[in-house]
Formats: C-alpha cells, structure tokens, sequence
C-alpha cells in the first residue's frame, strides 16, 4: 500500500511539473482567505495561514506537576521541549474521554511556543474573503477567541484568533493556582 | 329411753349447786382480803400526811437558806417543790377531796414565793459571789490606794490631787458596803444601788484621771512608777465590780422579790401546817367508814343469800322448760307415725328436739329404707315397660320395612329387567366401537408415515440453511476485512492532508521560493478531497454491506431455530399418534371388556330374580311371626297395668307421679298390624312372571 500512495505522489508530481510551469494569471481582483479547517473540542474552526507554525502527530508528553489541569505536559520536538496543551480542557474545561487526540497544531508567538491538540484535521481551504460572516452564532467557549467565520458546505467554520488566545489571561498563568495558594499559606 | 335424759339432767344441777356454793366461799374469802387490804392501806396514806408535813418544813428552812446564795440551796428547794406535789398527788385517790383543796389553797401562795425565789436564784447567786470576791479584795485595794497617797504626799503634787487619791479609799468601803444592802433587799436597796453605780463610775474616773490626768478635775498625772503600778494592781483587784456595775444595780428590783417571797413563806407556813395537820384524822375517818358502812356488810354476807335464791328460781324455770320441750317431740313423733300407717312414705319427722332426736332419727331410716324398696321395685319395672315399648314399636318397624321390603323387591325386579335390555344395546354398541377404533387405528398409521417424511425434509432443510449460515459469516469476515483497510487508507488520507497542511506552511515559510510547494500543496489538498469523500462512501457502503450481512445471518439463524422447532413438533405429532394408537387399542380392549360384563350382566340378573322369589317367601314367614310378637306384647301390657296399679297405693316422693305416666305409657301402645298376605302373594307372583317373560327376552 506504500508503494501506491509513492506512485499517487509521483503522479501528482508530474501533475504539477505539467500545469506549475506557467505561472497562474489572476483572473479577477477577488482576494481569498486561506486557512486550515481542523477542529478542537469537536468545534470545527479555522487558522489563517501564516498562523500555524506547523501540524504533527501528538508526540509522547512528560506530565509537569504543579501545573493547570489543560497543561498536559512537555514532549520533546526538533530537540527542543514543547508544551503541549489539551484543547478540550482549555477550551471545554473538562478532559475528553473519547479516542485518543492523534494530532496537535504547534504554534509560535514571541514569548510562547506550544501545542494544542486537536480532535479532527481536514484540510486547507480557500474562501472568498468578502463572504466572512463576523456576527454568527459560535460556540460560547470559543467565542472569547474567535473573529467571525465562513460557511462551508452547510456548516459554520469560525475562524480561531491565535493572538486573542495568545494574550488570553487564562493561558498566560499555567501555573496551579491551588499550589499557589497552599505555598503563600506555607510562607506566611 | 328416758333414764339416761334424767341422769344428765342431774348432773348438770349438782354442777350448778356446786359453782354457787364455790361462788359464795369466793365472794367470803373476797370480803376478808378487801378489809386486810384496807387495814395497809390506812398506814401508807398517814405515812404520807407525814412526810407532806416534813416537806414544807424543809422548803421553809431552804427558803430562808437562799438568802446566803448558794447554788446548792436552790436545787434543793426545786426538787421539794417537786416532792409536795407528788405527795398531795399520792393522797388524792383516798376520797378526802376537801381536806386536800385546803391544803392546795394554802400551798399555792408558798409555791408562788418558791417559784419567784427560783427564779432570782441565778442573779442572787452571782452577786453573792461579786460581794464575796470584793470582801477578799477590799483590803489589798485600799493598801494599794494608801501606797499611792503616801507616794503622792511626798512628791509636790495638786491638794485636788491627793484629795481624788484618797476619795477612792472611801469610794471603795462605800461600795462593799451598798452592795451587801442590795443583797438584802431592804427597802433601802433600791437607794443603795443608785449610789454604787455613781461610787463605782466615779472611782473609775478618778483613776483614769490619776494615770492621764485631768485639767477639769484639777488631777495632776502620776509619775512615780511605782504609784502608777499600785494603782494599776488596785484597779485590777477592783475588776470584779468595775466590770459588773449594771449587772448589780439592775439586781436590786429582783432581790427586793425575793426576799419579798422568802417573808411570804415564813408567813403562810404556819396555816399549811395546819392544814396537813388535818389531814391524819380524815384518813382515819375515810378507812373506819370503808369497813364498817353498809355496802361493805350486803357485799360479804348478803351477796351469797341473793346467788341462793336466784339459782332455786333458774332450777325451777329450767325444769318446767325441759317437760314442755320433750312433749312436743313426743307429739311430732305420733302425728308422722299417723302418715305413715296411712302409706305415705314422704313424711320426715324433725329431729331437731334433743329428747327425741334418737327416735325420729330411727323413724326418719325406717321410712326412708321402705321409700328405697318400692323405688328398687319401681327401677326395673319401669325398665321393663320400657323394653316392651321398644318391642313393640320393633313389630311395628318390622311390618313397615316389610312393606318397603315388597316395594324394593318390585323395583328391584323392573331394574333387572331394565339391566338386560341396557346389556343388549351395550353388546350392540361395542361391536360398533370396534370397527371405528379399528378405523383409527388405520389412519394413525397413515399419518405416522407422513411425519416421518415430514421429519428427514425438515432435517435437509436445516442442513441446507446450516450451511450458508457459514458461507454468510465467512462473508461478514471478509467486509470487516474490508472495512479495516478503508479505515486505514482514511487514516492514511488524514497524515497525507496533515503532510499537505506542513507543506503549505513550509512553502509559506519559504516565502517567494516556496510558491511551487503551495500549489503541490493545493493539490494533495483536492486530490485528498476526493480520496475522502470516496473513501467515506466505500466505508459507509461496506458498513451497509456488513449490516445486512449480519442480518441475513440472523436470519438464518431464525431459519434454522424455526426448523429445529418443526422438527420438535413433528416429534411431538409422532410421539401423539403413538398416544392415539395406544388408546385406540385400549379402547378395543375396553369395548371386548365391556361386551363381556354385558354377558354377565344378564346373567346376574336372572340370578337376581330368584333371589327376588325367595325374599317374598321370607317376608310371608316375617308376616307370621309379627302376629305371635303381637299376641306376647298384649300379654305383658296386661301383667304391666295391674302391676303399676298396686304400686300406685304407695305415696313416695316423686313416684306416684311416675307410675302414672307408665300407665299412660303402656295403654298408649296401639295393636301391631298383621301383614297384607294376600296382597303380597298376588303381587310377588305378577313379579315373578314378568321376571319370567324378561328372563326369556334375556
């Protein structure tokens, strides 16, 4: 079955040794929105491109004590940890106890660098940018960090802020705040 | 019968006479012991008239002795006080009341006046001992006193000085000297005490006035020690009065009583005295009178004269009361006798008069031993009139079973007619029952061949659904097979999209060099579209396919456990017809059974009518022999009346009523009924001919 799918790739680069060549014309001045559909927590959303530092299978995570319950732990990537953060106690507030997350997406920020794991990829998709929807209804636990959405194929895709998640209060302290309060009663 | 009542009769009189005559020695004897008695008595009671006069004599001369304030005075005073009353308390059941309220009348004021003394005694007693003590200390106090002068008249003191000094030698005689007034409770004690109280405050201001000195009083301050100590010794011999001053003025009112009481005593003494003088010539009176009075003579002497003629009046009236009584049970005795010569037995004659009691007792046995013969001769009469009842209620049963007997015969007769006819028709219905059972039995085979074949399709047909139950599952195996590798190249779908999405990102990355990689990106993108939404379909179609092939083998499953349970009714049917064929041969044996008793059903009737034949021969002979039981009965009854006639002379409780029932009973008896020979003979022979004719249709 490996061989199929190396057959399937050498197609497709002869595909696109055929049809890259030429480069595209623009047909018309209509500017498009490109983003990765994915879910987390079981709410399909969108990420802009350019937000996405990268996609991998959720890697084996070493448990940090003393942290908040959506910290899952660290896990060692390109030779360097990675916090990797469960997006359904993040988001839900309550871990899943369904399959296993395979996926996670990992992002970058000046000051932050983790990933969150994800209940379902899909794929990228292309929406024309004036059809943004920016006043439907989305999920009430993402709603806090998301800016409007498209319509695709009967279902609503918000599009998911990393900066609004990023300078979010709650990811900014990953500390336990019960550890806190039993070391502040310790000192006094 | 007579002679042992009389014997009896005197025993009890010389017994009477003996207890009087013991009763009048005793009332004698009494007598003398009373007058012995008295005679004691009149020495005890002067003896106490005398120690009554020595008592108030004493209390005088204690009385006068309080006066010198001793404590042992007053105890002794207190207890005569106590002893007179007892002696007047003594003399007071002799009976000489007057002479004792005089001597009470003169004895109160004394016990007034001791009782006033004792109760000053304390306060006398104290003072006593104050005046005691300052006699023993006057003469040390005034030496004292003196020393001080003398000290005083040699050093360059005041003249008020020595003067107060020497106002104290005075002051301190004075002193003495009152307090021995207010002991005697003159008239002028009240005075005396007045002045001891200003004597003994103004010695004691004085030498306070010497030790402190005083610029009023014109009193210099001693200054020579040893004229302070002497008076200081003064001072302290001077204590027992200094501390007691109002105890002894305020004692003046109280002594003045006392001696009061003490002068009313000496004064009324003389008239107690008298008094208890009278006492010893009315005790003598008192005894003489006790003895010699004339209660005294009825009592020794005319007490037994009255007990004499009082038991000669009860012997008479006792005597006279014994002949009445024993006349009258003799006259009860006669008037039962009487009854019973005329028969009746009922009487009882009362034993309750003590004379006679014996021969009413006698009298009451033999009448009641006669009362038991005729009701022993009543018993078994009456049982026998009983039996002869019964038989003859017997005869009459026996004539009316007799009668039901002839009609059970005739019944009996037409039901063994009635059996043989019902013995044909079961013969003819059993040779019927036969053929169809045989019928049956045909058919039940026909139809156990059927199930057999029935029971091998069945058996083929669950092989046959056996078989492709497995061919389905081996199918149901190889769709999961399926669908595990479509969920793999979905799988594979998703790590290939994840590849396109790190492609998109890195060629972004790459800027104005990585735009190749987007397009690639693009279309690992589309193309994956397609590879899922045909990968969904094959996996929701092979889902599909999985679903009905799992129904189909429930189907079958079904189909086969439908089969399994025709075949388990076919072997029920089987098992059935087996059952159907069993009864069927049961129920021919059954009607050859049956067949066989309707033989002998007929037989046993012809037998019964010759048993039918012989009972009516035996109820003509029960017929017969009911005359000769009539003929006996009437007998008895004749025998029975007479009998129960002569018993009716005698009159015992209850009986005579009885015999007459028994009479009643026995002419009630009514005659017993022969049978209706001729009847009987007429009928059983009709029976016997039709038993006859029945017994040829047989």
């Amino acid at each position: 079955m490996a061989g199929a799918v190396m057959q399937f790739l050498r197609g497709l680069e002869q595909r696109w040794s055929r049809e890259a060549m030429p480069p595209p014309d623009y047909e018309d001045n209509v500017m498009f929105w490109v983003g990765t559909s994915l879910s987390i927590a079981g709410v399909k959303l969108l990420i802009g491109e350019g937000e996405l530092e990268e996609v991998i299978e959720t890697p084996a995570i070493t448990p940090i004590p003393g942290t908040r319950d959506w910290v899952m732990g660290v896990a060692s990537h390109r030779g360097s940890l990675l916090p990797i953060i469960s997006g359904d106690v993040l988001f839900r507030g309550v871990p899943y106890q369904g399959r296993q997350r395979d996926h996670c997406i990992v992002l970058k920020r000046p000051g932050f660098y983790f990933g969150i794991t994800l209940s379902a990829i899909e794929r990228d998709l292309k929406f024309p940018i004036q059809n943004r929807v920016m006043d439907a209804d989305v999920d009430p636990d993402f709603k806090p960090y998301c800016l409007g959405g498209f319509d695709h194929q009967g279902d609503f895709l918000a599009v998911l802020d990393i900066d609004r998640l990023v300078a979010a209060e709650e990811l900014a302290d990953a500390c336990d705040p019960r550890l806190e309060m039993t070391e502040e009663f310790n000192h006094e | 019968m007579n002679k042992p009542m009389k014997s009896g009769a005197s025993n009890v009189w010389v017994a009477v006479i003996a207890v009087g005559i013991l009763a009048c020695l005793a009332g004698v004897l009494y007598t003398f012991y009373q007058l012995q008695a008295e005679a004691g008595d009149e020495g005890t009671y002067q003896q106490l008239a005398s120690d009554l006069r020595l008592v108030s004599q004493e209390l005088v001369v204690g009385a006068g002795e309080t006066e010198r304030g001793a404590q042992e005075t007053f105890d002794a005073l207190q207890g005569k006080l106590g002893q007179f009353d007892q002696l007047v308390g003594q003399l007071q059941p002799l009976g000489i009341d007057s002479e004792l309220a005089q001597v009470r009348a003169r004895w109160q004021p004394i016990e007034m006046a001791t009782g006033t003394l004792l109760a000053t005694g304390p306060r006398i007693v104290f003072i006593h001992d104050i005046s005691k003590q300052l006699a023993e200390n006057i003469r040390p106090v005034q030496s004292e006193l003196t020393a001080v002068v003398d000290i005083l008249r040699d050093e360059q003191v005041s003249s008020d000085t020595i003067a107060a000094a020497q106002k104290t030698l005075w002051l301190t005689e004075r002193i003495a000297r009152n307090i021995d007034k207010i002991l005697a409770g003159g008239a002028d004690s009240q005075a005396a005490a007045d002045e001891f109280r200003t004597d003994a405050a103004s010695f004691s201001r004085i030498a306070d006035a010497l030790k402190q000195g005083n610029t009023v009083m014109g009193i210099q301050r001693l200054r020579d020690r040893d004229a302070i100590a002497s008076l200081d010794r003064a001072e302290e011999l001077f204590q027992v009065v200094s501390t007691s001053i109002d105890q002894i003025a305020d004692a003046s009112a109280e002594l003045r009583e006392a001696a009061l009481a003490r002068q009313t005593i000496d004064q009324a003494n003389p008239a107690l005295l008298a008094s208890i003088a009278d006492l010893v010539p009315a005790i003598d009176w008192v005894m003489n009178a006790r003895v010699y009075n004339r209660g005294t003579l009825l009592v020794a002497f005319g007490a037994p004269a009255l007990l004499a003629v009082a038991l000669l009046v009860f012997m008479y009236r006792s005597q006279r009361q014994r002949v009445v009584y024993t006349e009258r049970g003799v006259d009860e005795i006669n008037s039962a006798l009487e009854r019973v010569a005329e028969g009746d037995l009922t009487i009882v004659v009362p034993e309750d008069n003590a004379v006679t009691r014996d021969i009413a007792r006698q009298i009451n046995a033999s009448i009641g031993r006669q009362r038991e013969l005729i009701m022993n001769i009543r018993t078994p009469f009456e049982v026998s009139i009983e039996e002869i009842n019964k038989i003859g209620r017997s005869a009459r049963q026996q004539v009316e079973k007799g009668k039901e007997l002839t009609q059970s015969v005739a019944e009996s007769t037409a039901a063994a007619n009635e059996m043989v006819h019902t013995s044909e028709k079961i013969k003819a219905a059993t040779a019927e029952a036969a053929t169809t059972s045989k019928r049956n039995s045909e058919q039940v085979a026909v139809g156990y061949e059927l199930t057999k074949d029935m029971s091998k399709a069945s058996a083929d047909v669950r092989e046959a659904v056996q078989e492709t139950s497995k061919s389905a599952k081996r199918q149901g195996e190889l769709i999961q097979s399926v669908t595990t590798a479509a969920e793999y190249i979905q799988a594979l779908n998703t790590k290939i999209s994840v590849v396109a999405i790190n492609t998109r990102i890195e060629a972004e990355k790459a800027g104005e060099h990585g735009r190749p990689f987007l397009g690639i990106a693009e279309a690992i993108g589309d193309l994956l579209r397609e590879a899922e939404e045909e990968g969904r379909k094959i996996i929701s179609e092979v889902r599909m396919l999985q679903n009905m092939s799992a129904d189909n083998l429930a189907s079958m499953e079904n189909t086969v456990g439908n089969i399994v349970t025709i075949l388990e009714y076919i072997e029920r049917l089987d098992k059935s017809l087996e059952d159907i064929n069993a009864g069927s041969n049961a129920i021919s044996s059954i009607v050859t059974s049956v067949d066989d008793g309707a033989g002998h059903s007929a037989e046993r009737a012809q037998y019964m009518n010759q048993s039918m034949s012989r009972i009516s021969e035996r109820n003509l002979d029960i017929s017969e022999y009911s005359g000769y039981t009539q003929l006996g009965v009437g007998n008895l009854q004749k025998s029975m009346r007479d009998v129960a006639q002569n018993l009716s002379q005698f009159k015992v409780s209850g009986a005579t009523v009885s015999v007459d029932s028994t009479l009643s009973g026995i002419e009630e008896l009514e005659p017993v009924q022969g049978a209706p020979r001729i009847y009987r003979e007429e009928e059983m022979r009709s029976l016997e001919n039709e038993a006859v004719e029945e017994q040829a249709s047989v």
